[in-house]
Parts: C-alpha cells; sequence; structure tokens
C-alpha cells in the first residue's frame, strides 16, 4: 500500500479549523533576542499569516517585547521575522494555534551579521582608490561546495572599505582593480584603438594575505556579530598585456564580446573578467591583464550564457595576438533513451555545471528518440523530472560514461544516451528526537552510498510533515544513508563531505523494489552540527 | 665638412612629432604623479595616444602624426571640470603638433575634488544602515529646475556615509531610508490593534493611525529641499560631521465615499500648491463603495476623482477636492460628480513648411499646474476635439513644438493666441485654431565652441517650450532653428553649467551681454557676438 507523503499544509491546517467555532479572541506575545548578546532587537519586525493569508505586521519596542493581540482562534503561521543587522531567515515552519482567551508564547533568535574591513594602498603606500574587494565564501547552490563572491564593495577615497552585512561563516577577501579605476574621471573610457605610449602597467588580482591562488588565500573566520578589521591590500602595479584575435560573425548578429579572465576562477568570474573591445566585427582585444593563464568566453548579452571559446591563453611577457577563437551557435542534441520494463515517454532537464546556460534545459524522448534543442558547449547534470518509479539509471555522452551524471558537451556530434530504471523502491520513514519525540517539520536528507554515490540528483532533501513522517518514491534499488537535521539552514547539507563528518549519526537503508522499505531516523542535534561546521 | 648638416636634420627629425607637458593642481599648482593624459585627434587627424605622467607630473608623448590634439588629463580624486559644462571652456586644451616645429609643453590643471562625511541617525540617535546618501545640486532644463544627483553613498552598520568625488560647490545631502525595513514603507493599524501591511492579496485599507514611519529627509532634517541647508566643498577639503537625523512621520489616509455606482475609477491626487517633485511611496484602493488613499504625509493636496462609464460613448463625470491633513485620517471625504466638459472647434495649418497629419498632436494644459493634462484629436478635415476634460482653466498647446506654434486661437469673438480656455463650468463649442509652420531661424558667428542659449519671455506660459540652445562648432558659427516667433534674448557663454542660463537669478548680473531679438515668422535672422559679449 502506498501512502503518499504530505507536508500539512498550510491550507489543510485552516480547513481542519474551519471547522472549530469562533470564540474569544487569543493573541501572540514574545520576544526578538540577539543570539550573541542575548538582548532585546529594537523594533525588529514581525510577521504572521493567517488564512486566507491575510499578514498582520508588528514592529516589536525598544526591549524587543511585540505582541499581536486579539487574534480569532486559528492557525497563525510566522511570515518573517527581520531586524536590519541580523541575518534573515526564514521561519515559516513556526505555526502557532492561537486557542481561546490565551497567549502563544513565541520567543526568536536572530544572529547578529558581521563585518569585515580593511585598506587597499598602492606600493608608495598611498591610499588605492576605486580598488574592488570582493569576500568570496562557499555556496551550495549547484548541490556541491563552490567558491562564490558573496559580498563586495569599492575602496573610498583613503582607501579603505567597510563590508558590513555579512552572514556569519569562513571567507577569503580578493581585492582586485578594473583599469578604468585607476584613470580617473573623464577618461574611464577609451576609444576604441588607443594606442598607449610607453609600458602599460596594470594590477593583478590577490587575495588577502597575498598571492593570486585562492587554495593559498587566509581563511577569514567571521563569528555571528563580529567585527574582523585589518584585512589590507597592498597593490603593486605590474605590466599588463593584451590577448587579441579574430573571429567570424554570422549575418545580421551582433559581434560577440569576448572577455577573458584567469583560469579556474569562474566564482569570481564577474570581478576578475576584462572585456574587449571589438574593433570590428571580427576582431577582439582584451588589454589591461597581467602575466597569467586565461580562459576566453564568450558572453551572449541577454541571453545569459557563457562558453568557453579558445584554449586556454598563457601571458608570460608580451601581448599575445591572432589567438583564435571558436563560437559555438546553439545545436539540438540527439539521442536514444532505454526505458527498461514498460516502455514510455518522458523528460529531462539538464542544469549548467560548468559554462553553458545558467537556465535549465529541458528535452523529452518519445518512442526512445531524446531531443534537446538550443544546447550550447558546457557541462550539464542530466537528471529525471520526479517520478514514483522512475529513476535515471545511467548517462552516457557518446561513448563515455558520466558516473557522476555530468556529461562534457563540446558540440552535437556525440548523442547522449540514458537508461531508466523502472524498479524504484519507495521509503517511509519517521523522525524522533533523542528523548523519542516525533520530530515534525525537520529537514531529512537520503544520500545513495556505493554505485551511485556521486549521482548528486539522486540526493534527496525532504521536510517531515508535524506528524514526523517522510516519503519518497523513485528510488534506484541501492543503499542509502538517512540524516535528520535538528537545523533549519543548512545548505552544506548538500556537500558529501560535510556529510560525511555524520556517518555515524546517520541510519542506513537498502532499498529494493515492491513494498515500501521503512526506516527511523534519529534527529542530529543542534549541538552536533554546531561542532561540525567548526570543523568544515 | 657636408656631412655636420646632414647629422643636424636628422636631430631635428626625430625631435619632432612629439607633445610634452604637465598635468597639475589647479589649485596649488604641484604637479600630479600617476594622471592619465589622452592625446586626441580633432577634424581630420586621427590617433589617440595615452600615457601617465611620472613623479613630477611631467608627461611626453611621441611617435605622432602631425595634426590637432585635445588633451585630456585625468586623477583619481580629481577632475578637469564640473559636469554638464557647455562653451568654449567646457572644451580641453588643444595643442598643434606640426612638421617641423618644437611643441610647447602644454600644463593641463585638474580640480582636486571634495569630500561630505557623516552619519546617518533615526531621531533617537540610533545609526541607519544601508541608508542611500545623496550629494545633489540644481540643474537647469526646460522641464524646470531639478535636484539631480552628484554624488552617492550607502550608509553602512554605524550609520556612517562618505561622499567623496565631488566637484567644489553647494550641495544638498538626501537621506533615502533603506526599502527593506519596514519602516520606510507605509502601514496602517488594523482594527485589532496591529499593523497591517498592504500585501498583493489583502488590501484592507484599516482606519486609524500608524506609528511614524522614516522619511526621504535632507541635511539637517528636513523633508523639503526648500527648507534645506546646503554644503559648500571647497577644492580638495572635506566636510566632516555631517549628521542627518532621519525624520519620522505619521502617514494617513484619506477616505472618499459616495461614489456612484457604476463605472471604473481613476483617481489623481497632488500637492497643494503643486510640487513636480511629489513623490509619494502610499497607495490606493478602491471598492464599490470608497476609495482610499494612504501613506499621504500632513499637507494640502487636490484629489481628482474621474469615473468612467461602462459604456465608453456615454460622457465622463469628475469631482474635486482639496483636503488639509494635519494630524489624523480624513475620512467620507464628500465628492460632488459632476459632467466632465469638452471643446470642439476647427483647427487650420498654414505656412510654407508642409506639417503630416500624424505628426501633429494638440494638448489642453493645465493652468495651475502642467502635470493636468489633456490629449485631443484632429480629424483629416481639420475638426478638432477634446472630451472627458475635467473642469478647470486650460491652455492651449500643440506639438511638435520645433515646427508648429499656435498663430491666433478664437473662442467666438474672443481672440488671442494665449487666451485661457475656461473649462470649469461649461463646453467650448466654437474654438478656431490656426497652427503655422512658419517658424524663425536664428544664425551667425560666436567666439569658437560657444554655448548660445535663447531666452523667451519667461512671463509667458510656455516660455518652456521656446527656449533653443546650441553649441557653436570650431569656427564660431552656430544655427538656431525652429524658433517660435516672439521677443527673445540671445547670449553666448564661454563656460558654464548646461541650462543655466534659463535660471533669472543666474542671468541677472549678465543681462546686458544678452542681444534682444524679435523673430518674425519665416524670419532668418543673422546675430554675431564678439568677444566682449561673451561670459
Amino acid at each position: 500500500m502506498r501512502v503518499i507523503s504530505v507536508l500539512l499544509t498550510f491550507g489543510l491546517m485552516s480547513v481542519l479549523w474551519a471547522q472549530a467555532p469562533a470564540g474569544k479572541p487569543g493573541s501572540i506575545a514574545g520576544t526578538i533576542t540577539d543570539s550573541v548578546s542575548h538582548q532585546g532587537i529594537r523594533r525588529a519586525t514581525v510577521s504572521i499569516v493567517s488564512p486566507p493569508h491575510l499578514s498582520r505586521l508588528v514592529l516589536a519596542d525598544e526591549a524587543g517585547k511585540f505582541q499581536f493581540p486579539n487574534l480569532e482562534p486559528g492557525p497563525y503561521q510566522v511570515e518573517y521575522v527581520r531586524a536590519p543587522g541580523y541575518l534573515y531567515q526564514p521561519h515559516t515552519r513556526l505555526v502557532f494555534v492561537v486557542t481561546e482567551d490565551h497567549t502563544a508564547n513565541v520567543q526568536v533568535d536572530l544572529t547578529p551579521l558581521g563585518v569585515v574591513s580593511g585598506k587597499a594602498v598602492d606600493s608608495s603606500g598611498d591610499p588605492f582608490v576605486g580598488a574592488h574587494v570582493t569576500i568570496v565564501g562557499y555556496t551550495y547552490s549547484k548541490g556541491t561546495r563552490t567558491l562564490e563572491a558573496v559580498d563586495g564593495t569599492t575602496t573610498d577615497d583613503r582607501g579603505e572599505y567597510r563590508i558590513f552585512n555579512l552572514k556569519p561563516g569562513k571567507y577569503v577577501a580578493m581585492a582586485s582593480v578594473p583599469s578604468a579605476a585607476t584613470r580617473g574621471p573623464g577618461l574611464e573610457w577609451l576609444p576604441a584603438g588607443t594606442v598607449h605610449v610607453g609600458v602599460e602597467m596594470g594590477f593583478a588580482h590577490q587575495f588577502f594575505s597575498g598571492g593570486s591562488d585562492v587554495t593559498q588565500a587566509t581563511t577569514i573566520v567571521v563569528p555571528p556579530g563580529g567585527e574582523i578589521s585589518g584585512i589590507d591590500f597592498r597593490l603593486r602595479s605590474v605590466p599588463v598585456y593584451h590577448i587579441r584575435g579574430k573571429f567570424a560573425t554570422a549575418e545580421g548578429a551582433m559581434p560577440p564580446n569576448i572577455a577573458a579572465r584567469p583560469c579556474g576562477h569562474t566564482g569570481v568570474a564577474d570581478e576578475l573578467e576584462r572585456f574587449g573591445g571589438n574593433s570590428s566585427r571580427s576582431a577582439f582585444d582584451v588589454g589591461g591583464l597581467p602575466a597569467g593563464v586565461y580562459c576566453l568566453t564568450f558572453s551572449e548579452p541577454g541571453w545569459r550564457n557563457s562558453q568557453d571559446v579558445s584554449d586556454p591563453v598563457t601571458i608570460t611577457d608580451r601581448s599575445v595576438d591572432a589567438v583564435p577563437v571558436h563560437i559555438q551557435a546553439p545545436f539540438t542534441l540527439m539521442g536514444t533513451v532505454t526505458v527498461e520494463g514498460k516502455p514510455t515517454d518522458g523528460s529531462i532537464r539538464l542544469d549548467s555545471v560548468n559554462g553553458g546556460l545558467r537556465l535549465p534545459l529541458f528535452g523529452a524522448w518519445e518512442q526512445e528518440k531524446l531531443t534537446v534543442r538550443n544546447v550550447i558547449p558546457g557541462d550539464y547534470r542530466v537528471g529525471l523530472n520526479a517520478s514514483a518509479s522512475f529513476y535515471l539509471k545511467s548517462v552516457q555522452l557518446g561513448t563515455e560514461e558520466a558516473p557522476d551524471g555530468v556529461i562534457h558537451v563540446r558540440g552535437p556530434e556525440l548523442p547522449i544516451h540514458l537508461v531508466i530504471g523502472s524498479d524504484g523502491g519507495i521509503l517511509i520513514g519517521k523522525v524522533r528526537t533523542e528523548a523519542g519525540e516525533l520530530a515534525s517539520l525537520v529537514s531529512v536528507t537520503i544520500a545513495p552510498v556505493g554505485p551511485f554515490a556521486s549521482r548528486l540528483d539522486m540526493v534527496r532533501s525532504i521536510v517531515t510533515n508535524s506528524a514526523g513522517e517522510f516519503s519518497a518514491g523513485g528510488l534506484a534499488p541501492g543503499n542509502y544513508r538517512i540524516f535528520a537535521w535538528g537545523d533549519a539552514d543548512l545548505p552544506m547539507a548538500a556537500d558529501r563531505d560535510f556529510r560525511a563528518l555524520f556517518a555515524s549519526h546517520a541510519s542506513e537503508v537498502t532499498i529494493t523494489a515492491g513494498d515500501p522499505i521503512r526506516v527511523e531516523a534519529k534527529l542530529i542535534t543542534a549541538e552536533a552540527i554546531r561542532q561540525a561546521k567548526e570543523k568544515y | 665638412m657636408n656631412r655636420a648638416p646632414f647629422v643636424l636634420t636628422c636631430l631635428m627629425i626625430t625631435a619632432l612629432h612629439a607633445q610634452s607637458g604637465r598635468v597639475v593642481s589647479a589649485t596649488s599648482g604641484e604637479g600630479l604623479r600617476n594622471a592619465s593624459v589622452l592625446l586626441r585627434g580633432v577634424g581630420t587627424t586621427t590617433g589617440r595616444y595615452l600615457t601617465e605622467t611620472d613623479g613630477s607630473g611631467n608627461f611626453a608623448v611621441s611617435g605622432m602624426p602631425p595634426g590637432i590634439y585635445e588633451c585630456v588629463a585625468a586623477r583619481v580624486g580629481f577632475s578637469a571640470g564640473p559636469p554638464n559644462r557647455a562653451g568654449s571652456g567646457a572644451e580641453p586644451p588643444r595643442v598643434v603638433v606640426a612638421a617641423g616645429q618644437a611643441a610647447a609643453p602644454v600644463t593641463l590643471r585638474i580640480m582636486p575634488l571634495g569630500v561630505i562625511s557623516g552619519r546617518v541617525l533615526d531621531s533617537d540617535g540610533f545609526p541607519i544602515r544601508d541608508a542611500t546618501v545623496t550629494a545633489m545640486r540644481y540643474g537647469f532644463s526646460i522641464g524646470g529646475k531639478w535636484l539631480t544627483e552628484r554624488g552617492r553613498a550607502t550608509s553602512n552598520d554605524r550609520g556612517e556615509f562618505r561622499l567623496f568625488g565631488l566637484y567644489p560647490a553647494a550641495y544638498y545631502v538626501n537621506v533615502q531610508p533603506p526599502s527593506s525595513s519596514v519602516e520606510g514603507r507605509s502601514v496602517s493599524f488594523g482594527p485589532d490593534g496591529s499593523m497591517q501591511v498592504y500585501t498583493q492579496v489583502a488590501r484592507q485599507a484599516g482606519p486609524g493611525q500608524g506609528p511614524p514611519a522614516l522619511q526621504k529627509t535632507f541635511f539637517p532634517g528636513v523633508s523639503d529641499a526648500a527648507n534645506a541647508v546646503a554644503i559648500d566643498v571647497a577644492a580638495g577639503a572635506e566636510v566632516s560631521g555631517i549628521e542627518i537625523r532621519v525624520r519620522r512621520e505619521t502617514l494617513y489616509s484619506i477616505t472618499a465615499s459616495a461614489l456612484p455606482n457604476i463605472g471604473a475609477l481613476m483617481p489623481w491626487i497632488d500637492k497643494r500648491p503643486p510640487d513636480p517633485t511629489f513623490q509619494w511611496a502610499g497607495g490606493m484602493t478602491s471598492n464599490r463603495n470608497q476609495l482610499t488613499f494612504w501613506g499621504i504625509p500632513p499637507g494640502s493636496y487636490t484629489i481628482v476623482v474621474q469615473v468612467r462609464p461602462p459604456n465608453r460613448a456615454e460622457p465622463r463625470q469628475s469631482a474635486r477636492a482639496l483636503v488639509d491633513i494635519t494630524d489624523h485620517d480624513i475620512e467620507g471625504l464628500p465628492l460632488q460628480f459632476g459632467s466632465t466638459m469638452s471643446v470642439s472647434g476647427t483647427l487650420t495649418v498654414t505656412g510654407k513648411t508642409p506639417v503630416q497629419q500624424q505628426d501633429l498632436r494638440v494638448m489642453l494644459i493645465g493652468v495651475e499646474t502642467d502635470r493636468w493634462n489633456w490629449s485631443g484629436t484632429v480629424a483629416e478635415d481639420g475638426t478638432l476635439s477634446f472630451t472627458d476634460v475635467v473642469p478647470d482653466l486650460y491652455h492651449f498647446k500643440v506639438e511638435p513644438p520645433a515646427s508648429l506654434y499656435v498663430a491666433s486661437l478664437e473662442i467666438g469673438n474672443s481672440k488671442g493666441a494665449d487666451q485661457v480656455l475656461d473649462l470649469r463650468n461649461r463646453s467650448i463649442e466654437n474654438l478656431k485654431v490656426t497652427v503655422s509652420s512658419d517658424m524663425g531661424a536664428i544664425e551667425g558667428v560666436v567666439p569658437p565652441n560657444s554655448y548660445v542659449t535663447l531666452i523667451p519671455d519667461q512671463s509667458r506660459w510656455d516660455w518652456r517650450i521656446r527656449a533653443r540652445e546650441t553649441i557653436a562648432n570650431d569656427d564660431g558659427r552656430y544655427k538656431l532653428n525652429g524658433v517660435i516667433p516672439g521677443h527673445y534674448t540671445l547670449f553666448a557663454w564661454h563656460d558654464v553649467e548646461r541650462g543655466t542660463p534659463l535660471d533669472a537669478a543666474f542671468r541677472r548680473p549678465f543681462e546686458k551681454a544678452g542681444v534682444s531679438v524679435e523673430v518674425k515668422p519665416v524670419d532668418r535672422l543673422t546675430i554675431n557676438l564678439n568677444e566682449a559679449d561673451v561670459q
């Protein structure tokens, strides 16, 4: 017997409550406090919502106390709690049932944001105006840990900067200088064909403290409400060069904008990319480049895609001319799909992992023939749209298997081949706290171990209902680990290396086709998570 | 013996086609190192050369083909001149690089820029973070006198801000509280005592006062630029300690009832007297029975409500009310609905230049405020019509103003091209308008690159559409086309901010330098101004 898991939705709750008779009003009251100082947060705002989407909002007083008086009995969900200078986390899992003549008490802690500050100087020690300082941290948006710019600013007339809305965490800081910043007002833009007289000097990007390699950068730990000052940069001017080359622009198309960035810095590409002016419809010239290895990309404005257009270019001590560039127009990727068991049609999605389109691509297969349109070169993770018993068993591009489900698409030549399994299993679980209580509205991660361990598309993230139950279908047969998290804000749960820290806390289960498999998982405490975050 | 002159000639040739110079501070005269210098070819001279100054501020560029080059100097913290500059003084200095001559070194002066720094606080003295702080100056255009942004900064977690890179001048400093804080939005208390926010789905206008919300504020802590204090920034100087207390103001609502039962409502609100900078972040809600404007600061307002009947052929109704908000919400505002007015008549086009029918547009412009305006139609046969006009006083306007003007306007026996159409109580049926394309033109010779402005009689209601401006070319020739016949004063300027000559107060010391002109239809006048006339 199949049980369809249902998060006890707000709507469902309101249906249940509509049956209760209206009575004397109740209220909600409480305090919003700073999680570090434990002081009340002045003028924090709290918003609650009651069916059918009526929002109420209240400002806490000078001591962080607030109340919503005169509420009709029924369910209320917190929409948000926020205050300037504090981390915004949705608190939508806080649901209160207001009963007659009774005050529901609410205590919410908000995490204070941190500050990183410092100064940039030139080699003479004079203030460096207009340097870009970027704070780089780990994000988990692509299912794995990647370095990305999270905040940034520009140094002022004293060479100083202050970045002040930082989520507590571990970061590195990078300084970069766009060429326009060094020339001053009136010469931000140079006309095409400007000849530089004398040796062209510029600035290489630098991480704190020293070096252009992010792996050598000093980790800056920003605690909640902490201020890290003295993150300073000394910028030396270095000779800079050009990368020039030719390309072909299709009739009627806009000449593409070729950009160069140091290879391997995709997360901070926006800060480090230098664009070349096009002197014609067929030639590009990117300047301001210190010695290094560069990857040239082409971005089509308005299409939100980018692709590598040449092999990496190495600059040693002179400009590099005549770099060949190949821009691939969007093409259709063809392939086949084998469905084990009963043949069906279906659809897949391709999510860009590196280069390619920033929006997902969709493809459909009919009678085993697969078509994905408007593909440009890039690395894509293939995923099957969710279903109850089907799962993506294997992915192949040309003759190469992709055990992690990521295909490296260079052109339309190589076909894609997918095998869909139909013997997916069903998992039904319960989460209990250490004390044995059912844990409602907690996140659960279901991750495969074994041959499918590198398949990020097979990692499931679901939330238990108010009865502490969860379920998932269409799971490929095999072994899985179940993690039940006692912390609502955990984007790193998507990272295998983070989960490895909790191997002993996880429940193991083997999924087979047929009757649902049942499992009970123990909630990992917030304290255990906090300790692991420090090691991670 | 013959070899010596040959060697000497070689030396002379290698010394040619070079330009040297120095970049200095316009105030102290000291050389500026690391300044960028661009030599930009002018006219038939192509080629652009970029270099940097050395430790003493000197630069040298060689290997340039002979010609005329503009020299543009730039350095972080300095500027060649204020933004929006017009006139020969605005042009970068030029050098002539000629074969057979040693070029004289050129000195390029750039002005050190200033800083305004301080803190943004709320009325209790607590810092406000993420507020947008802008340095503003008045700019002039035919649209009027506007505050324009010249610098921008964001307050940090301590409320501190730093506006740097400001050209020496006087600035008004404005603070816009962050939009993310609910205190910047309009809220209203609901009947249960909590604040109700106007979300997309639940639009409930509740009576009662909201708590004071943070408002846009000018230094030192006022709501209007008229009461603001300008901060004088000297070259290269910092004005520090500028503390701005952001005002909190309670916002109120105006509710009107007794609305006609049928039809679509088109409400409109403006400050009284009309204020083109009035920007109100509140909203309106309406249902069958009432119409509410909420989020309104204390002040005087004009409210006009039009009702468009479902049958478009039927005339609209409109009502107007004058409201003063002091310290409480206004409820039950009575609105007296009456018919809207119409204007009909004929429009004839005369003049030597043919005008395309589809380019012609006619409008009624409110006398009290030109934000209040209506479009009319002109049929092929010249029938002129305006319908559903809210009762008021109007001027008649034809567009495009650079090719057409109202030559005559008659309402029955009343003649006068500038006369006001009184539509307060009745419609007008017998309007006869003649528009002409016989514009005038003025041209001549002035000092090269001067900024030439033609200032109309500014007591006229339509002076803005009559003003003209241009910049003379390198030979000093200028031409102003499409001049509406009338009385003007012509000026040529050496170095001013574009648009400032439209300000009568600015012109006062220079009035004598202007040349009076009377332009008649199809006039082509030649007016030359020489050195003495140029400011």
